[in-house]
């Protein structure tokens, strides 16, 4: 029997609150505060009266009508220029709910293989018959596959709800919506590359992954200080050693997500280009190592 | 039908400790066994390596399987209750039914149903907010709705009250028990579990000291009340413990005829818990 889908739901059990409460809430946040300053922008769509100070255009200014200036912003574009700004503004909204869920995984990994050990009901788990080989994947598709499109639906729900309150907007400016909003929105592109970054990181970034379910699989107090720790000593012992940093630059080019951004860019055509390096083979192989390492620790994990 | 659970000379160390030192035994289909040894005599160490869940040297086959290479296959056919209060306590008592019974395609849902009406836990509530017997009960319960070959129990009434303890064990036995299913218990109090028996595993320092059926007790051992003026020739025939009891003394012996203890007092058989004390202390 396939028990992989029972063993997520377990997780989803456990974690509720960093799964599903806390994206909830985060979104339904934001969407009110899209929904007030909507509400708050006046009805006088006509005379756009907003203070844009043309020279000086960085200096954002914060009006109560922000939907007009966007909607007068947009409707002065270029086609070209308004779907890059209309989906770089779409992009930005998914921000916050991807840093959280940055963090929730990796704390999540962190505690994954560790606390059924502190609270003695590994005993539990392991009275059952489910592999050990098992129980760590299920952990780690939860953590890398299930819970960010978990996220990444909060982050539709954003940007829906953000092309709803400005149609809203453009129909009672008498603009088209149509043409200014949906046309150049390219909502099912920016669930792709979404997806795409986030398929791209887990190969990319699976040694940082499951360095951390190996920390919480063997250590006995403090995962988080093992899991900065280790890599950090080793840093320094390189520097130390060899007056080189060239361990250290692959840690921490297959960790800090803001890195792997940088250097290698979201675009789906650079991802391409670094599927096939040898750096990315790098990371899957030594990646792959640690998880096995994962599951051969767990097979030995007793309660402390 | 061969032996359930067979332990061949196994041992194990954690640095200069040897938890368990060449221990071997076996455990028939059918029958209930008595763990019995002091704290720290190797008890959860033997039971844990019966269920794959640590290292040893030697040999053993649980179910006719080494449980170092698949708990996960040994568990099919072994359930198995840690003292009390390992079930997770964020789980709901339904989730924790439903997980178990994905797992276990024999999971009994009728039977958990019933076990858990005569109780007091509903099936909304977590784990951490029932009291400490309600956990063991909930924990029977799931594990009595499953069929297996085995059931290990380390240590699984220790600190309940006596109410819960009694109802633990008479429910084992009454509803649980059909002569099929074995059952191990450990545990360091002797008297309560001794109805239940049918053989006796004593251990300390990691080394068995006594293993024999229930009914082989009266065959193999004899309690005979001592009066002072056959002291001496009972301690010609070495016994093995002696205590005092109101100016006599109470001697056990080891595989001494029936006839030959007859001629120093009278003669019965020791309860477990005085075997116990004697092996214990030799």
């Amino acid at each position: 029997m396939n028990t992989l889908p029972l063993l997520i739901r377990r997780e989803f059990w456990e974690h509720r609150n960093t799964f599903v409460i806390v994206p909830s809430i985060v979104t339904g946040f934001l969407v009110l505060m899209m929904l007030t300053m909507f509400a708050a922008s006046t009805s006088d769509w006509v005379n756009l009266s907003i203070d844009i100070d043309e020279d000086n255009r960085d200096a954002f200014i914060v009006t109560d009508d922000v939907v007009a200036y966007f909607l007068s912003e947009l409707d002065d574009m270029s086609e070209r220029r308004r779907v890059s700004y209309l989906n770089q503004g779409l992009q930005t909204l998914g921000v916050p709910l991807t840093v959280i869920l940055w963090f929730v995984v990796f704390f999540y990994l962190l505690a994954c293989l560790y606390d059924d050990r502190r609270d003695r009901s590994i005993l539990f788990w392991k009275s059952l018959p489910v592999s050990d080989a098992v129980t760590v994947t299920a952990k780690l598709v939860t953590a890398l596959i299930v819970v960010p499109l978990v996220y990444l639906a909060g982050i539709a729900v954003l940007q829906l709800s953000a092309l709803v309150f400005m149609t809203l907007g453009a129909w009672s400016a008498d603009l088209s919506a149509w043409e200014l909003l949906w046309g150049p929105a390219e909502l099912f592109g920016n669930w792709f590359q979404f997806i795409a970054v986030f398929l791209f990181y887990i190969f990319w970034a699976l040694p940082f992954f499951a360095w951390l379910t190996v920390v919480s699989a063997f250590a006995r107090s403090v995962p988080l200080a093992w899991a900065i720790g280790i890599p950090f000593g080793i840093s320094i012992a390189e520097r130390i050693f060899t007056s080189q940093s060239a361990v250290a630059d692959w840690m921490a080019n297959h960790t800090i997500p803001v890195r792997f951004m940088g250097e290698h860019g979201a675009s789906v055509g650079d991802m391409q280009a670094q599927m096939f390096s040898l750096d990315m083979l790098s990371a899957v192989v030594v990646g792959m190592v640690l998880v096995g390492c994962a599951i051969w620790l767990r097979g030995r994990a007793d309660e402390i | 039908m061969s032996n359930i659970v067979e332990v061949r000379g196994i041992s194990k160390r954690f640095g200069d400790f040897e938890a368990l030192r060449n221990v071997t035994f076996d455990i028939a289909p059918g029958s209930i066994v008595g763990l019995i040894g002091p704290n720290g005599a190797g008890k959860t160490t033997t039971l844990k390596s019966m269920l794959g869940l640590t290292d040893f040297e030697g040999d053993m086959r649980v179910t006719g399987q080494d449980p170092r290479r698949g708990r996960h296959q040994v568990m099919e056919r072994v359930c198995f209750i840690a003292d009390v209060g390992v079930l997770p306590r964020w789980i709901k008592v339904q989730d924790a039914a439903r997980y178990t019974a994905a797992i276990h395609p024999g999971f009994n849902q009728d039977r958990f149903e019933a076990m858990l009406a005569e109780t007091k836990i509903s099936k909304s509530q977590r784990v951490k907010q029932l009291s400490k017997g309600m956990v063991t009960q909930l924990h029977l319960a799931l594990v009595m709705a499953i069929e297996v070959d085995l059931l290990v129990l380390d240590e699984p009434t220790i600190g309940l009250d006596i109410l819960y303890r009694k109802a633990f064990y008479e429910k084992l036995l009454n509803d649980y028990f059909d002569h099929e299913t074995s059952i191990v218990i450990s545990t360091h109090q002797v008297e309560e579990i001794e109805p239940l028996l049918t053989h006796l595993l004593f251990i300390n320092n990691g080394q068995i000291v006594l293993d024999c059926a229930m009914d082989e007790i009266s065959e193999i051992y004899g309690e005979v009340l001592v009066p002072p003026e056959n002291w001496a020739a009972a301690d010609g025939l070495d016994p093995i413990h002696s205590r005092d009891v109101l100016g006599q003394k109470a001697m056990i012996f080891e595989n001494i005829p029936g006839q030959e203890l007859a001629a120093l007092g009278e003669v019965h058989v020791p309860s477990v818990a005085d075997l116990f004390v004697a092996k214990m202390q030799r």
